[in-house]
């Protein structure tokens, strides 16, 4: 227990949990061929993003709340974004009936 | 530092256990973020992103963002992930199926993860943060302040926000709409 | 000096008046700017009724001004705007304007009136042609055109709308395009007119440079007269010892006039116009065209030197004499109007050179009446007969459409002059005593082989009787000679009928009533005096001579004898007069020479058309050996260059440009694998960049 109580958790603990959230994310979106893999590491980075400007809200910047202001337009977007790419998604799957984004080469040089 | 972050005899359980929690949330969260990686069936995928979802809102409460954790758990968990099950399903006929990725694709995306990850470790470990007491913290990161500055500071944006919302609303209809 | 004109205070009477001429010339344009657009869209077949209302409206506003104009007591005005400006001249601008005296408002009235009947009559006689409506739009333009010449207020003026009227009765004459004759006789006028213009061109263009700009019409104090007055000292001293200038340019500008009324050299355009439609007939040879050139002449009277009035007689007289006897042999009912219009014209010319041109304009308005309603009758007829022109065909009418033969009887009277003593209730009379007065008069002043001038006019009082009774009596007399004809031919409609008995009843009850014959005589002379014509002799006392013996022998008794013979001759068809021919061989040959109008088409094919086809022959050959040779040899040369610079181009330039392309294909070739069309491989890259760029910060840092 009071190993534990000195294991006092504070900003580079947080930013660690964050370096490994945006690897895993970077690392779902290179390996996965599905799309909403994809789309599943997109939000992984995101969430690294906005775990990241809550922590130096709360340990740099303790004045002001402009960090979870960040974190909240964050989600916003996560969330529109995540409804656009749906869309597009859906419309792909019906072009093309797969949903295995390394067909969709139409664009080819 | 987490001790004083919930001023009060009552809280003081909450400061014993808080070191507790932030191991579990953090565990949680990584854990679940690598098993996404490693998973091969998208919806264990889906499920396992629902943990790691569930994870940073836990970290977001630790750090007294209550606001922060509830909005991450309603809009991201119940609302994304429910979104991304969702096509999930409108896009296979097999929710089962599995997309396999080459093993040497793994490797490159593993060593590629790690090498960011080592720079953004040495990145961080030359980078001097000057932190402040955490004093203020208790004052200022009430839901309160946030409401003041989000419709005060941050006015523009919030209504460009809600905007956006729209537009996605319209033009995701329109694109996924059934063609005649 | 940019000097602007002055012009006095209009009255209210005068503003009034410059008002009503405004819209009496402008409805005819909206009638047919509306008709253009609208005509086959809207109006259809109501288009007829809108462009005469229009034209009735128009005649109601020149009818008031001229009622305004007489009781009024109303000075003549000019009304005028700085239209162009002419730099480094004395009058500063030409403008644009009204000009407004009793000229004016009477040709106002007459045109009106005649254009409003003409409108009527087409309603009954275009009906059912295809372009129905487009017809409409052109009359009413082809009557703006007239009504703005007769109200210009300055030569310019005049002549943009002189020009209005040639494109106008270009269009009209050839209405019926699909057919040749009116293909032809389109162009025809339209060059005969151009040849003419050239003539108004010239001397407008002396007047403008010896007048610094000052073109305007009289009464007005930037007027050419008054300036020309004023330059050479007084109007008394021009006429005694006038400058050749201003005799070229009144000669030239009486050739705008030979042209537009059909005079001596280029008449033969009016008779070969009857291929228009009878409506346009009608109003060419009365009311518009053709009475543009009189009225030009008449306005240009004070400029006139003694030499341009005896040019200007010699013209009328031989365009008098030579179409009397044309009109005389013609078959065609169409052509012997013509031919009899040519002659009336001659006697207007006439009338105008020597001096008499309150006549002239006077037997302008009587003879537009009398001529509009014997084309209106001719064209009934034709009509009713199946567009037979022919009359030998004909014979007997009047039984079956009387009150067409009753019209085409009075026009014919009033066309011949008939009176009594010097007394007549036809206009006709007055209006060709009068001039055959003043063509006396000038005689008398010339003296000498000058008296033709007074023979030749009164022959033609005899010769006018008797082709008008010959054709009269051709058309509506005697028994019919194609009894097929015959039995189809009924009355014509009421809307072709009216007009006829309208414009009928205006040959008779014409100016002589309104305006007394000895008043006429005197402002003839004080006209005379104003002008500085000081050398033509009282018309008074001479007048009187003239009626106390002369003119009762000559017209009234006259006119009454040759058409009792020609009625006598021609009665029966064609029998005495084919007797009369054998008998008499010298007529036979004038027969066949007026038969042939004189030869003059033939003349100026030889003449004119060979000539210039000869000419155009010899300038081809100049082209095809000499231009087209040296154009050749350049040619060659060039060909040769071209095979040069093509060798080049295709080795050095093409070989340079090939490269390049080449270059550019294999690094796009190169490039493209890099561009695989996969999100994976761009997000790899995207990562391997951020990589880099940490990796490069950290080394930046780490210095």
């Amino acid at each position: 227990m009071t190993m534990l109580a000195l294991f006092q958790p504070g900003l580079y603990h947080l930013l660690a949990v964050s370096i490994a959230l945006l690897t895993a994310g970077v690392a779902v979106i290179l390996t996965k061929r599905n799309a909403v893999g994809i789309l599943m590491g997109v939000e992984l980075i995101l969430n690294a993003a906005g775990l990241n400007f809550v922590a130096f809200n709360r340990y740099v910047w303790a004045n002001a709340v402009d960090g979870q202001m960040f974190t909240l337009f964050i989600i916003v977007l996560a969330a529109a974004e995540a409804a656009v790419a749906l869309a597009i998604f859906l419309n792909f799957y019906n072009n093309f009936d797969t949903i295995n984004v390394d067909q969709a080469d139409e664009l080819q040089g | 530092m987490f001790t004083t972050l919930a001023a009060g005899t009552e809280t003081d359980s909450l400061a014993q256990v808080a070191p507790f929690l932030y191991l579990i949330f953090a565990a949680i969260t990584i854990l679940s973020a690598w098993m996404i990686v490693i998973s091969q069936n998208i919806v264990r995928m889906a499920m396992y992103l629902l943990f790691t979802l569930g994870g940073v809102a836990g970290l977001y409460f630790l750090m007294s963002a209550e606001f922060l954790a509830a909005i991450q758990l309603i809009v991201y968990a119940g609302g994304t992930l429910i979104l991304i099950v969702f096509g999930v399903m409108l896009t296979s006929k097999n929710p089962f199926i599995r997309l396999q990725s080459m093993l040497w694709e793994r490797c490159v995306a593993i060593g590629l993860g790690l090498l960011l990850a080592m720079l953004m470790i040495i990145a961080l470990a030359n980078t001097p943060i000057k932190q402040t007491g955490t004093e203020a913290v208790a004052q200022n990161h009430d839901i309160h302040t946030l409401a003041i500055t989000m419709l005060s500071k941050y006015l523009v944006p919030f209504e460009v926000a809600a905007v956006l919302l729209l537009v996605v609303m319209i033009g995701a209809a329109f694109m996924a709409r059934r063609r005649a | 000096m940019h000097a602007m004109l002055t012009l006095a205070e209009l009255t209210s009477d005068q503003e009034l008046i410059r008002k009503l001429l405004f819209c009496a010339t402008l409805l005819p344009l909206v009638s047919s700017i509306f008709t253009l657009f609208l005509g086959t869209k809207w109006l259809k077949k109501q288009t007829g009724q809108f462009a005469v209302a229009a034209m009735a409206m128009s005649f109601v506003c020149a009818l008031y001004a001229a009622f305004k104009f007489t009781t009024g007591d109303v000075e003549p005005f000019t009304w005028a705007i700085p239209w162009i400006p002419i730099p480094g001249r004395e009058a500063g601008y030409l403008y644009l304007g009204l000009f407004c005296d009793q000229l004016t408002v009477a040709l106002m009235v007459m045109v009106t009136l005649i254009s409003t009947l003409v409108h009527i009559y087409s309603i009954g006689y275009m009906e059912g042609d295809k372009r129905y409506e487009r017809f409409f739009c052109y009359l009413s333009a082809f009557t703006f055109s007239m009504l703005g010449i007769v109200t210009a207020n300055g030569l310019m003026q005049l002549f943009v709308f002189w020009e209005l009227v040639g494109l106008t009765s270009y269009l009209l004459i050839g209405f019926w395009f699909e057919k040749k004759g009116p293909q032809q006789a389109c162009k025809k006028a339209f060059v005969m007119n151009r040849v003419g213009d050239t003539g108004f061109l010239i001397g407008f263009g002396i007047l403008f440079a010896q007048l610094g700009g000052k073109v305007l019409l009289p009464a007005t104090d930037g007027g050419m007269f008054d300036a020309i007055a004023a330059e050479l000292g007084g109007k008394a001293e021009i006429m005694a010892n006038p400058p050749m200038w201003l005799t070229i340019a009144g000669i030239g500008l009486f050739f705008g006039a030979i042209g537009k009324s059909a005079q001596f050299p280029l008449h033969t355009w009016l008779p070969d116009a009857m291929e228009g439609p009878t409506p346009v007939s009608s109003i060419v040879h009365s009311a518009t065209m053709v009475a543009a050139g009189v009225y030009l002449t008449a306005r240009i009277f004070p400029i006139l030197t003694p030499a341009a009035h005896l040019f200007v007689c010699i013209i009328g007289l031989i365009t008098l004499v030579m179409a009397a006897c044309m009109a005389m042999v013609m078959t065609d009912i169409k052509r012997v109007l013509a031919y009899s219009t040519l002659s009336q014209l001659g006697y207007m010319i006439l009338g105008v050179g020597s001096g008499a041109y309150i006549f002239a304009l006077f037997h302008l308005v009587t003879h537009a009446f009398f001529k509009c309603c014997l084309f209106q009758c001719s064209g009934s007829v034709i009509n009713m007969a199946h567009h037979q022109q022919d009359m030998r065909y004909y014979g007997g009418l009047a039984r079956k459409m009387p009150l067409t033969a009753l019209a085409y009887g009075i026009c014919t009277l009033t066309i011949s002059g008939i009176g009594f003593g010097s007394w007549s209730f036809l206009s006709g009379f007055y209006s060709k005593d009068g001039i055959i007065l003043g063509s006396y008069n000038y005689a008398h002043a010339l003296g000498g082989w000058g008296n033709l001038f007074l023979w030749g006019p009164i022959l033609v009082a005899y010769i006018t009787p008797f082709y008008m009774a010959r054709s009269f009596a051709l058309t509506f007399l005697g028994k019919p000679r194609d009894q097929h004809l015959y039995d189809h031919v009924k009355e014509a409609p009421k809307t072709m009928v009216g007009p006829q008995l309208v414009l009928a009843l205006f040959a008779i009850i014409s100016v002589p009533w309104i305006l007394p014959w000895e008043d006429m005589i005197e402002m003839s002379q004080q006209s005379l005096v104003a002008n500085g014509v000081t050398w033509i002799p009282g018309l008074h006392e001479l007048h009187e001579a003239h009626h106390g013996i002369a003119a009762p022998l000559l017209f009234g008794l006259a006119g009454l004898l040759m058409i009792g013979v020609g009625i006598w001759m021609y009665k029966d068809g064609f029998g005495k007069a084919e007797f009369l021919l054998k008998k008499a061989p010298g007529l036979k040959m004038l027969h066949t020479w007026a038969l042939n109008k004189f030869y003059f088409d033939h003349l100026y094919d030889v003449f004119i058309v060979k000539m210039t086809k000869c000419f155009a022959g010899i300038c081809s050959f100049i082209d095809k050996w000499g231009v087209d040779g040296l154009v050749n040899v350049a040619g060659i040369w060039t060909k040769g260059l071209a095979k040069f610079t093509g060798g080049f181009d295709n080795k050095v330039v093409d070989g340079l440009v090939n490269g390049a392309a080449n270059a550019t294909r294999a690094g796009g070739q190169a490039l493209r694998t890099t561009q695989p069309g996969r999100i994976r491989v761009y997000v790899s890259l995207l990562f391997v960049g951020l990589i880099i760029a940490l990796m490069f910060a950290l080394t930046l840092v780490a210095n």
